[in-house]
């Protein structure tokens, strides 16, 4: 396995994420409904707003999932934050960054893994809206499109200061 | 013939209809069409405000919700009619939450190019969207 590498601008990068001040913060609907939506959109078990932390990444919404964070140094998103471009791992058990990852190896035993990058304008990359599965599967263009649409309402929605009524 | 030279007459640009309630589908539908670079979308939330884009505008398709049924299938007969700057014979779609007996002998006459029951997936959307367009 290859633990998440550190972007180079890891701590401008947390600076913009703790502005934020959402993490630890409680669910909401308005993120909720982009996850739920994303799931029933790919025909996915999990789709979570992840965002990632010193240590950890945590989970703004997380469809389909119980917990609400997870390590870093395990993490898919962790990798994922690392380019612009959607980061889409087919089959992990095929992929050596993940074979042996627990979260792979063993349960819940992910095979599929899609990740759009939450970009802020500043350009940090905070953390992901992303899709699991537990079998293989490919993202074509138009699955990439309407995943990046979705992202793009979650960095919206992360940029509003409160929630809208 | 005419129908279609009054259309292209006053066409900018290949424009599709979209009318759709829900405002996050719709903002979904559009911007996901605009990264595929699929024809341009102008979203309307209503029959009303499609009324009023069609009375000014040519489009090369229609796409309408059918969440306030009678109003847009009084539209879609009346571009049916020529009764508006598009062609008369432009492509439409309606989506609808359920396809009655009773609304399957109301559209029979309206000549529509494909019904999606929601809820639909948006990809299923951009297919429609690009069978619109591939019309003759």
């Amino acid at each position: 396995m290859i633990t998440a590498p550190t972007p180079a601008n890891e701590d401008d990068r947390l600076s913009a994420l703790r502005q934020l001040l959402i993490l630890d913060t409680p669910p909401e609907e308005r993120f909720d409904r982009i996850a739920a939506f994303a799931a029933d959109e790919f025909d996915v078990p999990i789709a979570v707003v992840s965002l990632v932390d010193s240590e950890r990444t945590w989970f703004k919404s997380h469809c389909g999932l119980d917990v609400c964070e997870a390590p870093r140094d395990i993490s898919f998103c962790g990798h994922a934050i690392m380019s612009d471009e959607p980061f889409i791992i087919p089959d992990a058990t095929l992929d050596a960054r993940f074979a042996d990852n627990p979260h792979v190896a063993l349960e819940p035993h992910v095979r599929f893994y899609a990740g759009a990058c939450l970009k802020l304008h500043g350009g940090q990359n905070v953390g992901t809206l992303c899709l699991f599965d537990f079998k293989p599967r490919e993202m074509d263009r138009v699955a990439l499109a309407i995943l990046g649409t979705l992202r793009d309402l979650v960095v919206e929605q992360l940029l509003l200061k409160t929630a809208q009524p | 013939m005419m129908d279609t030279e009054r259309a292209s007459g006053s066409v900018n640009s290949a424009e599709i209809l979209l009318i759709e309630h829900s405002g996050m589908v719709g903002n979904i539908i559009v911007s996901t069409a605009r990264q595929l670079g699929l024809p341009h979308l102008r979203l309307v939330n209503n029959a009303r405000s499609a009324r009023h884009f069609l009375a000014h505008q040519a489009f090369v398709g229609l796409i309408a919700a059918l969440d306030d049924e009678e109003e847009a299938l009084e539209l879609i007969g009346n571009l049916r009619k020529g009764d508006y700057k598009s062609a008369k014979n432009t492509p439409v779609a309606i989506t609808t939450a359920q396809c009655s007996a009773d609304l399957a002998n109301r559209i029979k006459v309206l000549g529509l190019h494909r019904i999606l029951i929601k809820p639909f997936k948006i990809r299923d959307l951009v297919t429609t969207i690009e069978t619109l367009t591939d019309q003759p």
